[in-house]
């Protein structure tokens, strides 16, 4: 078990190279100078009186673009070793702070959105495995795709006209207290939950014919034991793997949900760097996601020999 | 969208990681009609593909030409599901827009595919070394946010629509990857593959004769149900601004540019919205009647 | 006949004022009494300057300004940075005003400047040196005496390297040094004659910041900025909102404010939402008191809501524009630009993008701009005939699907643009250049691949737009030296005499002379159809009815310090 983490870990490093490698390679692939960005009128239009070329010169070389392309690389993975991402060319501010801030925010929509998509998913894919081909279970398979199917903005935006305008129930945006998370999670967890439906049902359908719970069963153990402690239990395994890679993709790719609540998060600060050029934010927020996706995913497989103790790690 | 990008492909990939031997061709059709979801999803595609093909018989008005005098009308009869904020009827736009995203769904699908069940069979049957460099590769490209790839991809190739096709097919590649080197995996051990090989059978003949038709069922099911969340993804890119090109009616910049109108003339965002949801629900339900019937032990 | 258009004019006048009918309306109105547009504009502009727009508030406009309270800003962009050296975003200036206060006051009305944190100054008779008298007793928000001193810091420090100066190194022009007469009294010189230089002070990103809290923030004084304005910064939550706290001590209006002592509001929350549509609903649901993006289309319903309050303030500078390639074919010919011109009916589009919020831009320079020339408005109308007349003219003819042809090529034009509401401006172009024979490549691409696009001069048709307050902002957008590097100037074809003019405009010193030079370069501009002429930027503030006191800086921003919020 020991030396199997051992292994996974020691592959995480190639994966994280080949993250930095990879957004350094597309930075300077996509077309865009970012000290002509800095200075022009993609806020919707900057005041000028006139623009010197100086100023111009002075930025590109202050920001660094004008050394050769392997002394910036040097650069920045020397730098990023000891975790410091340098200065956002955008804001100035060190890019590890801006992270950090935005992090928990990021970590707060993903854990209550996923959690409700858990708890709904598993419960709506528990009881259509147990009324398999009847009409329940078609009635909320069917409700679990309608979820999976619609564009997470226009879910998002159909919430908020519905629980924030037209009822006042909630504040449609903002990081404020708990309120605030409550539309973009019940959003990311509405879609999440099709899925994790749809795989509670069918893993809990393989897992009841296993001979372990026929055994059970036979045994005279009652059918609500059996379920929650023998079939479920075992069905999880499936889910936590969804549900883990969700996560971790889920650290920069709920960026849609973020910007139509206009809530804080990793998502936001991701591709708005990007469309800015911000290099330094690009690799930092980047390199961030990709360790949480690893992390994460890494937790899942070793997850597994607790799930399911017949899985063993040589 | 990261989430609709990667969830049901994952769940697929679980699923169909089970089904190695799909050797039920026969009956397929005729399970395919016992079982009711995938009868409904097949029934509501050829509906859109029928929307697609017929577009100019369907509706008498222009998809593109505008007409601002007419503008932001609620339904009518004469404009069924009333005209969008430069007059266009939105019917239209609605019934020529599936010429485009159900394309942008299926290319992008199949360029997945193809790209990712090269790498997966390579990876799978070559082993060792090669295999190392794949899947790093794949983890990579799994490890780095979905959307954001997209972005890039869009960025660096421009925005329109063959780029958002690639766009969105890039980030699916790692899926099907994983899915076929699993599958090459336990069928590189059995008998017969081991007998062609002693045998002296190339390669290249072996992969695609002995290895691939054991793949092809997982692989379509997968990219059956990603259909759906290629479309998806294409509507995200257009909310982000940097979709299909204008004045094409793609049902999810329509959506994304009806979204100011949400509060008073809620129908310009929402017929777009419907479409986009209808169809990926009909995917999806093909899909699933698919994999049920590909994959035995799930029928109970 | 002539006492009942009177009247006639009079109540429309009053119902201008009121708000209760939309722009639209009222112009349908006037010109069914017979009015030309320019007079029923001045009766609109007089409509908007009217801040209570709804009757309904008139007369509670008469109370006494209740201090206190907290007021919450929807804002659609969120500042880089809040250093004002440092900054290029028009959104952070609207900010900065209220925690810097500038050295002179610019009077959009009358083109006057007038004293802010300068009580005085002169101009040595050969333009190179400026002398400011400074207010004294003011203070920095950390303590720190405000005096010649801190202006001399404050100007050589934004012309160091390191603080990578966006905009206010442009402002100096070609600053040389200040010298410190004695505390109050400040030289500044200059290597030649600058005339915009007044017109910079007025502008936020030139206000004297604190030295002793840059000394000892450095990098990071753009993240706590310290100030001598009516509100001190308190502070950041990036992504989500800074806060903004009245200064106690204030006691040194500058020109323009309305009342004395520290502003009303204790504190100001500026909320940060980039979606317009969750903007709209975050007023509507009282999450915010006032917002600086209503979506256009929702104004006269705003308008028509008791509760709320519509304010627009024009922006002067350039307007929108797109800006024509004049070293690609077939844009490179005068009559091809000047078909472009005369086959998209501008007024029709603009109206249809913006829901009669904007009106349709006809020069290089937005009405409200000092210098603007309202000669040049007749030259472009549309007329499609004289469209088809220039292209036949030049040898395009019609090919068999329509698109004119010469030599063999097609009339083809490369048209790059973002997605949004300049997307669907492309839209409305494209169509009528199609009806004219010309077909448009429509490209929506994200903003960062359309600079670079432009600058390798890929495109025919470009757009771009900067605000000012001067019309020396024509060099930014015209000037051959702005084709590389920034490329501001995406025209493409350096044009020596245009070149010649506004370098001499820049440094002209007479006002009138200045104006009258400006006048002219508009003209010339125009004269080679340069560019399309797009729309003159609006702010659409919405608020609701019990915000009071608004009234607006040079670019549209509000001066928050006289407003205050009706209690209950």
């Amino acid at each position: 078990m020991l030396s199997y983490a051992r292994t996974r870990l020691l592959l995480t490093v190639p994966v994280l190279m080949g993250v930095s490698v990879l957004t350094f390679m597309i930075l300077h692939l996509i077309p865009g100078d970012p000290a002509q960005l800095l200075l022009g009128d993609m806020g919707g239009g900057s005041a000028s009186g006139d623009v010197s070329d100086a100023a111009y010169e002075n930025l590109r070389r202050e920001l660094g673009l004008n050394d050769p392309l392997p002394v910036q690389y040097a650069n920045y993975v020397a730098d990023a070793v000891r975790l410091d991402f340098g200065r956002s060319f955008q804001t100035n501010r060190p890019v590890s702070h801006s992270i950090r801030e935005v992090l928990p925010y990021t970590l707060q929509l993903t854990v209550v959105g996923l959690g409700l998509a858990i708890v709904i998913g598993g419960v709506l894919g528990v009881v259509a495995a147990l009324h398999r081909n009847s009409w329940i279970d078609n009635a909320t398979m069917a409700l679990s795709l309608v979820g999976l199917a619609m564009p997470s903005f226009w879910l998002g935006f159909i919430l908020i006209q519905i629980f924030a305008l037209r009822f006042g129930w909630l504040p449609s945006t903002g990081t404020g207290g708990f309120s605030s998370v409550v539309l973009p999670a019940a959003t990311l967890g509405l879609v999440a939950s099709g899925v994790i439906a749809r795989l509670v049902r069918s893993t809990m359908l393989e897992v009841l014919r296993q001979e372990y719970v026929v055994t059970a069963r036979a045994k005279g153990l009652r059918n609500r034991v059996v379920i929650l402690r023998h079939a479920l239990r075992n069905a999880l395994i499936p889910v936590v793997t969804i549900v883990g890679l969700q996560f971790g993709a889920l650290l920069s790719g709920a960026v849609i949900i973020e910007t139509v609540f206009a809530r804080r998060g990793l998502g936001r600060l991701a591709v708005e760097a990007i469309l800015r050029r911000d290099y330094p934010m690009v690799q930092g927020t980047i390199l961030v996601a990709a360790v949480g996706y690893v992390v994460v995913n890494l937790a899942v497989d070793l997850s597994y020999a607790w799930l399911d103790p017949r899985i063993k790690y040589g | 969208m990261a989430m609709q990008r990667s969830l049901p492909a994952g769940a697929a990939l679980l699923r169909a990681e089970a089904a190695t031997t799909p050797n039920h061709r026969r009956g397929l059709f005729r399970d395919l009609l016992r079982n009711s979801g995938a009868v409904i999803g097949v029934a509501l595609l050829l509906v859109v593909i029928g929307a697609a093909v017929a577009a100019p018989y369907i509706t008498r008005y222009d998809p593109i030409k505008i007409n601002p005098p007419d503008r932001i009308q609620a339904p009518s009869r004469e404009h069924w599901l009333g005209t969008d904020q430069f007059g266009r009827d939105i019917f239209t736009r609605v019934v020529y827009g599936a010429r485009i995203s159900l394309p942008v769904g299926l290319i992008a699908v199949v360029i997945a595919s193809l790209v990712g069940t090269l790498l997966g069979l390579l990876a799978g049957y070559y082993g060792r070394f090669l295999d190392a460099i794949v899947m790093r590769l794949i983890d990579t490209m799994l490890a780095f946010p979905g959307i954001l790839l997209a972005l890039v991809v869009v960025a660096i190739l421009g925005a329109s629509l063959p780029n958002v096709m690639i766009a969105v097919g890039v980030g699916e590649i790692p899926r099907y990857t994983r899915l076929v080197r699993g599958s090459v995996l336990s069928a590189r051990e059995a008998l017969y593959v081991d007998a062609a090989r002693v045998t002296g059978v190339r390669d290249a003949t072996i992969l695609y004769r002995h290895i691939l038709p054991n793949v092809v069922g997982p692989i379509v099911v997968l990219a059956t149900l990603s259909v759906g969340t290629a479309i998806l993804a294409a509507a995200g890119l257009s909310f982000l601004g940097l979709g299909a090109q204008p004045p094409r009616p793609e049902w999810g910049s329509m959506l994304a540019d009806g979204r100011q109108f949400l509060s008073s003339q809620w129908w310009i965002a929402t017929m777009p919205g419907l479409a986009i949801a209808l169809t990926v629900l009909a995917v999806n339900m093909a899909g699933d009647g698919l994999r049920d019937v590909l994959d035995p032990r799930l029928r109970v | 006949m002539a006492e009942t258009g009177a009247v006639a004019i009079r109540s429309l006048l009053a119902d201008a004022a009121s708000g209760r009918y939309s722009r639209r309306e009222l112009m349908r109105r006037g010109l069914g009494l017979g009015l030309s547009i320019a007079v029923i504009g001045q009766i609109l502009a007089i409509g908007g300057a009217a801040a209570p727009r709804r009757g309904a508030l008139a007369p509670r406009a008469q109370e006494a300004p209740t201090p206190g309270g907290t007021l919450t800003l929807g804002y659609s962009s969120e500042p880089p940075t809040m250093d004002p050296r440092v900054s290029g975003a028009t959104h952070a200036w609207r900010l900065f005003y209220n925690i810097f206060d500038p050295l002179v006051v610019f009077d959009q009305a009358t083109g006057d400047f007038l004293p802010g944190l300068a009580t005085s100054w002169t101009m040595s008779p050969d333009g190179l040196m400026y002398t400011f008298t400074l207010r004294e007793g003011v203070k920095f928000h950390d303590g720190t005496p405000f005096d010649g001193e801190a202006v001399r810091f404050t100007f050589d420090s934004i012309l160091e390297p390191e603080l990578k100066s966006l905009t206010a190194i442009g402002y100096l022009g070609p600053y040389e040094r200040t010298e410190v007469v004695n505390p109050f009294t400040i030289n500044v010189h200059f290597r030649e004659p600058y005339a915009p230089f007044l017109n910079n002070l007025a502008h936020s990103v030139l206000s004297p910041v604190s030295p002793t809290a840059v000394a000892k923030l450095g990098q990071d004084f753009g993240r706590s900025p310290v100030g001598t304005g009516p509100f001190i910064f308190k502070d950041w939550q990036q992504q989500v909102s800074m806060t903004l706290v009245r200064n106690p001590e204030y006691s040194w209006p500058i020109s323009g404010y309305q009342h004395e002592g520290p502003a009303y509001l204790d504190e100001v929350v500026v909320r940060f939402i980039l979606e317009p549509t969750t903007m709209l609903g975050t007023l509507q649901n009282g999450e915010t008191d006032i917002v600086d993006a209503v979506p256009p289309q929702e104004v006269e319903q705003l308008q028509g809501n008791g509760d709320f309050q519509m304010l627009m303030p024009e922006v002067p500078g350039s307007p929108q524009i797109l800006p024509l390639n004049g070293a690609k074919s077939p844009t490179d010919e005068l009559p091809v630009r000047q078909a472009i011109l005369h086959a998209t009916d501008r007024d029709t589009i603009i109206d249809t993008l913006w829901y009669g919020t904007r009106k349709a831009a006809k020069g290089p320079l937005s009405s409200p701009t000092v210098a603007y020339n309202p000669a040049i408005e007749s030259m472009y109308p549309y007329d499609p005939e004289r469209a088809a007349a220039l292209l036949d003219e030049a040898g395009w003819t019609p090919g068999a699907d329509g698109i004119r042809e010469k030599n063999g090529q097609r009339l083809r034009l490369e048209y790059l643009t973002f997605s949004g509401v300049q997307g669907q401006a492309g839209e409305l172009i494209q169509a009528y250049l199609l009806e004219a024979g010309m077909e448009v490549n429509l490209q929506q691409v994200e903003y960062a691949a359309m600079a670079a696009a432009f600058l390798a001069g890929d495109h025919n048709i470009a757009r771009v737009y900067f605000s000012h307050t001067d019309p020396v902002v024509l060099s930014t957008l015209y000037h051959s030296r702005n084709i590389p590097g920034t490329n501001f100037n995406r025209t493409m074809k350096p044009d020596p005499e245009l070149d010649r003019r506004l370098d001499a405009a820049t440094a002209e010193l007479d006002p009138e002379r200045r104006r009258q030079m400006y006048v002219e370069i508009q003209q010339y501009i125009m004269d080679q159809a340069l560019m399309i002429p797009l729309w003159e930027e609006v702010v659409l503030w919405g608020a609701s009815s019990s915000v009071q006191g608004v009234h607006f800086q040079p670019l549209g921003g509000v001066w928050l310090y006289d407003v205050w919020k009706q209690q209950g």
